[in-house]
């Protein structure tokens, strides 16, 4: 039991960094990435790429594929999402789907459609045991990481201009602009933090697991479900969904593997009928 | 071009009469093409049929009230268990499993009317739980999962020819898109714009809006189980993996907003032009189809939200624009 627990929350830090993205861009732009999840993959792709390939080290290769994310994603935002997010939010969904579809097709020609690995070596001690659990080292680093840039994004969201921008715009985008807030140049700069947070959890996820282009979608579901638990347009949400979507998806793989998909979804489907705003949510669901 | 009439049906007629019309007509001419095809084109365009025919069903709930499903392939597989286990296991005749197919589809639909509380992405999410969880449902347990209980899928015989099943699977198109017709021109189909338009104005003045929704889910339910119950004997192997999949409910939705969600005819243009490229596509760039699918995808809809019907009618517009230009120019030379 516990050490379900334990493990369930070592990975749920990494989902709650995919899903923090996908968040905001839910909160600011009001649409549904379809392409989040092939952003994550992109990520880790690419750091596995630098760092095995290129011959950099961990730390350079990761931050070169989370900003190569971020501007992915601030492409994806100026080319093709600027011209639809005020249509119907299928159109959206359906496009940024096919922009998730070509990412997808484009990573497998040129890295290849294998499941890829980034192993690290650390120099830490293999791990500890709490109570009668073995906890390898290198998970609780990801998870310390994952929590520290959870709090730089708070930092970042709370306390800065850009912030602020960006929380003005979330809550209105008429009275944003009227106080001379730029519209599009926010929301590209919104696309960008998405993506640089998505490729962190990329970066972070192929050196515990592997990753291949044909995972995006259920990259995708997979922060969608942890907004839901967590509850939309609050990043504490976010972080709290994120662990005790952890929790529940490593419980349902591992007491129940055969039906592990139906149980995730089930509790799901219990919470939008009865508190479709999540735990953390603030107020009631959106009128979109 | 006859068929801007289902989008701009002139004044002072019966559009619905009107549509219907064309609608016979337009399958007349399409039940001759067995008598010069092969059979793999027959194959082909029945495919075709049954794809436009799930797209128009989705179009109901989808395109007219702005409900986005995406786990509306849940009620294909439905019909086709139906289909299935009706024709095995109990030796039903086809016209029967069909309205069986369809009846439980539209139950099911029903059961889960509550899910209407959740609106528009929240409403995409449930039904794709809503799917997952009955894909669980059919592989698990034995009483669908086979005749004998190691078996997991249908294995179905059948008498039917091909040609009779392209007449099966074109009449059944005709009756669903006749029945979106028959939707939208009615009171149903006003209340539906009303509700994709803005709900809570709706609402305000006085349209059941949970009652129109829950009609429409319905209906565009009842539908694809009805094709998937005939779907099962032509695919002759029935299981989890070829009814449940994913990319059955992502075509309805590509299809439908391809050519243009909301119209009539949108579906059937976009399932046709889809078909076309990808059978170009599979015969000439088989490494590249996928991503060809979806740039299509993207372009479409960055460049023309509405599909290809808005796009062909802003060439006919811009033609128009053209002549008249042409009509100035040479009345101001004189």
């Amino acid at each position: 039991m516990e050490d379900v627990v334990i493990y369930g929350l070592l990975r749920g830090g990494i989902y709650a960094l995919a899903a923090f993205g996908f968040s905001l861009v839910l909160g600011v732009i009001g649409i549904v990435n379809f392409a989040h999840g092939a952003l994550v993959v992109f990520g880790g792709l690419a750091t596995q790429y630098l760092a095995v390939r290129a011959g950099m080290p961990y730390l350079a290769a990761i931050s070169g594929g989370a900003i190569a994310t971020g501007l992915l994603a601030v492409f994806i935002q100026r080319a093709f999402i600027a011209r639809t997010f005020q249509l119907e939010p299928l159109m959206v969904l359906v496009q940024t789907f096919g922009i998730a579809t070509v990412i997808t097709e484009l990573g497998s020609m040129g890295w290849g459609t294998e499941e890829r690995l980034l192993r690290l070596k650390t120099g830490l001690p293999p791990g500890w045991f709490i109570g009668e659990t073995f906890v390898p080292s290198f998970d609780v680093v990801i998870f310390l990481v994952s929590l520290v840039s959870a709090v730089f994004l708070f930092l970042v969201l709370g306390k800065t201009e850009f912030g602020r921008a960006i929380r003005a715009c979330s809550d209105n985008r008429q009275s944003a602009q009227l106080n001379g807030i730029n519209l599009a140049r926010t929301f590209e700069k919104t696309m960008f933090v998405s993506g640089v947070w998505a490729g962190l959890a990329g970066g972070m996820f192929v050196t515990l697991s592997p990753l291949a282009p044909y995972m995006h979608f259920s990259w995708t579901i997979d922060s969608f479900l942890v907004i839901i638990i967590g509850g939309l347009g609050s990043m504490v949400g976010a972080l709290v969904g994120g662990l005790l979507f952890g929790v529940l998806s490593f419980g349902a793989a591992f007491y129940a593997p055969t039906i592990a998909p139906a149980i995730t979804f089930g509790v799901l489907l219990l919470f939008l009928v009865f508190r479709p705003q999540g735990l953390l949510g603030a107020g009631p669901a959106t009128r979109k | 071009m006859a068929f801007l009439e289902f989008f701009q049906p002139r004044a002072g007629t019966n559009p619905t009469a009107r549509q219907l019309g064309l609608l016979v007509a337009a399958l007349a001419v399409t039940a001759l093409i067995p008598l010069f095809a092969n059979d793999y084109w027959v194959r082909l365009i029945i495919f075709v049929f049954l794809n436009i025919g799930l797209a128009s069903a989705w179009n109901i709930i989808g395109g007219y009230a702005g409900y986005p499903s995406f786990g509306h392939g849940v009620f294909f597989g439905i019909g086709a268990f139906a289909g299935a286990i009706g024709i095995v296991r109990y030796q039903l005749p086809l016209p029967v499993v069909m309205v069986l197919g369809g009846l439980l589809a539209g139950v099911v639909a029903a059961m889960f009317a509550p899910i209407f509380k959740q609106k528009g992405l929240y409403f995409a999410l449930s039904t794709l739980a809503l799917m997952l969880v009955f894909e669980t449902v059919f592989q698990r347990w034995t009483f669908t999962r086979g005749l004998r209980s190691h078996d997991l899928g249908w294995t179905i015989a059948t008498q039917i020819t091909l040609a009779q099943f392209y007449y099966i699977f074109l009449a059944l198109l005709g009756a669903v898109v006749a029945t979106v017709i028959l939707v939208v021109n009615s009171r149903i189909g006003y209340a539906l714009q009303a509700i994709r338009k803005d709900e809570i104005l709706a609402a305000s003045i006085g349209i059941r809006t949970i009652k129109y929704k829950s009609l429409a889910f319905m209906i565009s339910a009842v539908w694809p189980g009805v094709l998937g119950a005939a779907f099962a004997p032509f695919l002759a192997y029935v299981s989890v993996q070829s009814v449940f999949e994913v990319s059955i409910t992502l075509n309805m939705i590509l299809i439908t907003v391809f050519g243009g969600a909301g119209t009539i005819i949108g579906p059937v243009i976009g399932g046709i032009a889809l078909s076309i490229i990808d059978q170009i596509a599979w015969g000439s760039f088989l490494s590249y189809h996928r991503l060809i699918y979806g740039v299509l995808i993207v372009a479409i809809i960055t460049l023309y939200p509405g599909g290809l019907v808005v796009l062909i009618q802003s060439m006919k517009t811009r033609r128009h624009a053209r002549k008249a230009a042409v009509v100035n120019a040479s009345e101001r030379v004189r």
